[in-house]
């Protein structure tokens, strides 16, 4: 397929919005040019290498530097102590729990980082680790969720334990057994409506467990920082920092200064996908470190193995129990979740909040009002979490949807039929989930429809059969999830009662210098979403100015025009979209403003073109470039009372603030996700019940991210994240041993999918607007990676119908597979 | 060869990197990527696993494909490297990058000069490449962000093209 010109259609009388603008950003990356945090060079900086730990759990009795700092070029060993001496623990989003950069007392995983060397350079740094002598008494360590939650080990400091919090909707319910709870640093159940009665009165029961094993992002740019101290509480720090204008509030306070005293520049990163949030260990170190050699700059990027055992490189390690109760007739009356998720070795940031977005959406695409959702947030002997496109969606999509299978081959029905029975039909948005988030809008059924008529669904399973019959084994999945955008703070901090924090707005300020050219500043960082690209059309129509013409800068932390979050949870496009509509608002004010006053007019002016002109009589105007000088050189020219220059800053408040019905899932901490696209999938894969090997043959897929900016681009962040996808589900996995170390440390063990793994992809879209979000656009970044596992495993699981077996766990190996088939064979093969 | 070693424990090599000779004294222990992008400030090469898997490092050695985390400087005496920034023009694109650009083919960008590199080999092996012949060939490259897509019909468009003006 050629990169074809298509509109989108809420954008036909657009001029520039809607069409598959090229991506300006790509000059830079295709050439070389771009430059990644380890690409800038600050004159002098040291660099450094960790020591880490190879117990998963063992006592840190004491730490020998000498003879490392003895190896010539070798400036600096910084241990865990030193650290929760000389500066603050990290923030944690439970209560009750601390962590440092570097493990202080214990070291509670393996790769666990003990002690930071400092030396001329990598390469001496990386000799003088060597020579760190590290006195440990192991301690036995617990890797598996049950032994966890028995308690047969403490991973924690203290023996700190949950104790349990019930959130009921309706009727009352009786408290939470109050007894501690080894291990589980959050536990929490959500009930809405009268579950376990439904289940009761089921026609059908489906009951399932579901694994899904540790994966995650793996972006070949690894977490970086460089850090220089510049006195008197200062800091810069260049670093790959997803989120610089949330996270600054954790490494200001570690470093003991002000946030306002950082200065965090964060280049281009090459690639996040929600992984880079948490960079700010490294920060924090070689800020700690700069400091101690008073000022000389210190650097540090992570090698690759040591980001994968770092620490904060590893996403959902989920055990689900789902319970579904049906009609006989497929409509599903109620649904049920137990999510117990195993963090690792400490909670973190953003884990937690992982295991309870999904609130936003427990029964999915469907309307199910009766519903719960029990999480236990379980930590072991395991590197902790980072975040992970979707925010934990993924997985939940992907229990759901095996419900979903299991009814219809239990009914005798076909997987379309049990989804087309429980879609919210379309009249019914926007709709009131049972945790009571608000669905702005969908057409579930044409979507799937589409995807069916796309794939030819009738001619799939007419092959699917003609191959039974020569012994060969075809799988079609055939399933719909859901993407929510645009979140809101309040339920990050549920777990911490001491974090009040809630909406998320975003800012965006356009300028126009005195030769009349447009710069807009936003204040995100970029790793892949091209938002120069993005900001630079949407303000280009907004002023009536060619894109390419109008400049981006991205502000990061200290120098922001104001309040926001920056990239994450698909939400960039819609909110630099409404600020962008305020500030140009203001901007056109001032200049319309500015030019009736030097053509001694009162007469309704428009700005476009590159002008300002009088409406009725377009001939008369001012190009942008007197309206720019008058501003801010020939300002005699100013009308009274009128501040020089040509700047605007709007504030776009988040969506959910804005609606009065989320008000209340700020006031109870529920995750508001006001906004929901979502994808309709046919995966087709083949198996071989020799060998337990599933190829994939093709994926059929029909998006609906509402009204789409720019296609191309949306195509392409679909395509990235069904490969993801692709390798949760069939490649990747972070294995550990029986004793505790991860056996996934390097790229050759972490089966990263290449060209070679992946099948052709073939997309096509819906476009259902948003009523609430401006032009009716919604976020679009990680619905493959969101809704595609789900259509994978629902199609293995076809294939494996035959042989009277299924595979409840990804990712799904070929022994996995085999393991499946033999115990449905009675162990026969 | 030229390698001699010097008395600081240094190794003298005389090397090409885009088109210029070089003469510099290295480490024996310095890899090629460090020495391309700390030595010559070549940063266009990126450093992905630092063992031979992703490809963001690929550099041409003597025309051929090479991982450069995999080798070290010193094997470059002698040898002629092409890096990103030396396929580049001074100011635009070439054909291969024009093509990627025009389909959407990247989007953090990290991997991509290696692509660039892996791609104008293929096209000097294979005059019209087949889909399972580029996915091959690219086999050894590591994209995260594009599911390779559009870097596979950036190819193919290009291959077309060449054969169409009978390049």
């Amino acid at each position: 397929m050629e990169t074809e010109e298509r509109v989108s259609k809420g954008l036909e009388r657009a001029r520039y919005l809607g069409r598959s603008t090229e991506r300006r950003e790509d000059s830079r990356l295709l050439t070389g040019r771009q430059r990644y945090v380890d690409d800038i060079v600050v004159p002098g900086a040291l660099e450094a290498a960790l020591v880490r730990s190879p117990f998963p759990h063992a006592r840190i009795k004491g730490i020998d530097a000498s003879e490392a700092l003895e190896l010539p070029g070798v400036y600096l060993v910084i241990t865990g102590e030193q650290l929760a001496r000389d500066t603050d623990a990290m923030n944690q989003i439970v209560a009750g729990y601390e962590q440092y950069p570097l493990a202080v007392g214990r070291a509670r995983y393996a790769g666990e980082p003990v002690a930071f060397v400092v030396a001329e350079n990598r390469y001496i740094a990386e000799d003088a680790a060597d020579l760190v002598k590290v006195d440990y008494e192991p301690l036995p360590a617990v890797l598996d969720r049950d032994a966890a939650m028995r308690g047969d080990v403490l991973v924690a400091e203290s023996d700190t334990s949950s104790e349990g919090e019930r959130f009921v909707v309706g009727e009352a319910e009786d408290e939470l057994a109050d007894e501690a709870e080894p291990n589980i640093a959050y536990h929490e159940e959500f009930t809405f409506g009268d579950v376990e009665g439904a289940l009761r009165e089921a026609d059908h029961k489906v009951e399932r467990q579901i694994i899904w094993r540790r994966s995650c992002g793996v972006p070949l740019d690894t977490n970086g920082a460089t850090a220089i101290y510049e006195g008197d509480g200062h800091y810069t720090i260049y670093a790959n920092l997803q989120i610089p204008r949330v996270f600054n509030t954790i490494i200001a306070p570690a470093l003991r200064t002000a946030t306002n005293k950082l200065h965090i520049i964060v280049p281009p990163m090459g690639g996040s996908y929600g992984t880079k949030m948490n960079n700010y260990r490294w920060p924090i170190v070689c800020g700690y470190a700069s400091k101690l050699l008073g000022g000389r700059p210190v650097k540090f990027k992570e090698s690759m193995v040591e980001s994968l055992e770092q620490g904060e490189s590893h996403a959902y390690d989920r055990r689900y129990t789902v319970r579904g109760a049906f009609r006989s007739d497929g409509r599903m009356t109620a649904y049920s979740v137990l999510l117990e998720e195993d963090l690792g070795a400490y909670p973190g940031m953003l884990g937690p909040a992982m295991t309870l977005k999904p609130i936003s959406f427990i029964s999915g695409p469907f309307d199910v009002p009766v519903q719960s959702y029990e999480v236990k947030m379980v930590l072991t002997n395991k590197s902790p979490q980072t975040a992970y496109r979707g925010f934990g969606s993924a997985p939940h999509n992907l229990a759901l949807a095996a419900v979903m299978q299991q009814a219809a081959f239990d009914l005798g029905l076909e997987p379309e039929e049990v989804l087309r029975k429980n879609f919210i039909p379309p009249d019914k948005f926007p709709y009131t989930t049972g945790s009571g988030n608000q669905i702005d809008s969908g057409n579930y059924n044409s979507a799937l429809t589409k995807t069916i008529e796309f794939a030819d669904l009738e001619a799939l399973r007419r092959h699917q059969r003609e191959l039974r019959e020569q012994g060969r084994h075809l799988g079609i999945g055939v399933t719909l999830g859901l993407e929510p955008s645009m979140f809101d703070y309040a339920y990050f901090v549920r777990t911490n009662d001491a974090v009040p924090m809630s909406g998320a707005p975003e800012y965006i300020t356009v300028a126009m210098d005195s030769m009349g050219q447009v710069t807009a500043f936003i204040g995100t960082t970029e790793s892949g979403q091209a938002y120069e690209t993005l900001t630079a059309t949407i303000v280009g129509e907004e002023l009536g100015v060619d894109p390419e013409s109008v400049e981006v800068v991205l502000q990061q932390a200290t120098e922001a025009d104001g309040p926001g979050f920056g990239q994450g949870a698909s939400r960039m496009t819609v909110m630099l979209l409404g600020a962008a509509k305020g500030a140009c608002d203001k901007l056109r004010a001032k200049m319309i403003k500015i030019a009736q006053h030097a053509l001694g007019t009162e007469e309704e002016m428009v700005v476009s073109d590159g002008r300002v002109y009088v409406e009725d009589d377009p001939q008369r105007g001012l190009p942008f470039i007197v309206v720019g000088g008058i501003a801010h050189v020939d300002t005699t020219k100013l009308p009274p009372g009128v501040e020089p220059g040509l700047k605007a800053t709007h504030v776009f408040d988040n969506p959910s603030v804005t609606i009065d019905s989320h008000k209340g899932l700020q006031a109870n901490r529920l995750p508001s996700y006001p906004s929901m696209a979502y994808a309709a999938m046919i995966p087709v894969v083949e198996l071989d019940p020799a060998t337990g090997k599933v190829e994939l043959r093709d994926l059929f897929i029909c998006y609906d991210c509402g009204t789409v900016l720019n296609p191309a681009t949306v195509e392409a962040l679909h395509h990235g994240g069904i490969a993801q996808a692709i390798g949760a589900v069939f490649y990747e996995e972070f294995t550990y041993s029986e004793d505790g170390q991860l056996l996934a440390n390097n790229l050759w063990d972490y089966g990263l999918p290449t060209s070679r793994d992946l099948c052709p992809i073939h997309s096509t879209t819906d476009e259902t607007p948003s009523p609430w979000m401006p032009l009716g656009a919604k976020g679009a970044a990680e619905g493959g990676y969101i809704a595609t596992p789900a259509g994978l495993l629902a199609a293995v699981n076809d294939a494996l119908r035959p042989f009277g077996a299924r595979i409840d766990e990804v990712p799904i190996t070929p022994e996995r597979v085999l393991e499946v088939i033999d115990a449905a064979n009675g162990g026969e093969r | 060869m030229n390698a001699k070693r010097t008395n600081r424990g240094s190794i003298r090599i005389v090397t090409s990197v885009n088109g210029a000779a070089l003469e510099r004294e290295v480490k024996p222990r310095l890899r090629l990527t460090d020495f391309i992008r700390q030595e010559l400030e070549l940063t266009g090469t990126n450093i992905g696993c630092g063992h031979g898997v992703c490809g963001a490092c690929t550099v041409l050695f003597d025309g051929q494909t090479v991982k450069s985390c995999l080798m070290f400087a010193v094997q470059a005496d002698g040898h002629e490297i092409t890096t990103i920034e030396g396929v580049t023009p001074v100011d635009g694109l070439n054909e291969i990058q024009r093509a990627l650009k025009a389909n959407f083919a990247f989007q953090c960008g990290y991997c991509s000069p290696g692509f660039v590199l892996a791609i104008q080999q293929l096209l000097d092996r294979y005059e019209n490449p087949s889909e399972e012949e580029i996915r091959f060939a690219l086999g050894g490259n590591v994209c995260r962000c594009s599911g390779y897509v559009n870097i596979v019909r950036a190819v193919q468009q290009l291959a077309r093209e060449r054969v169409r003006v009978g390049a």
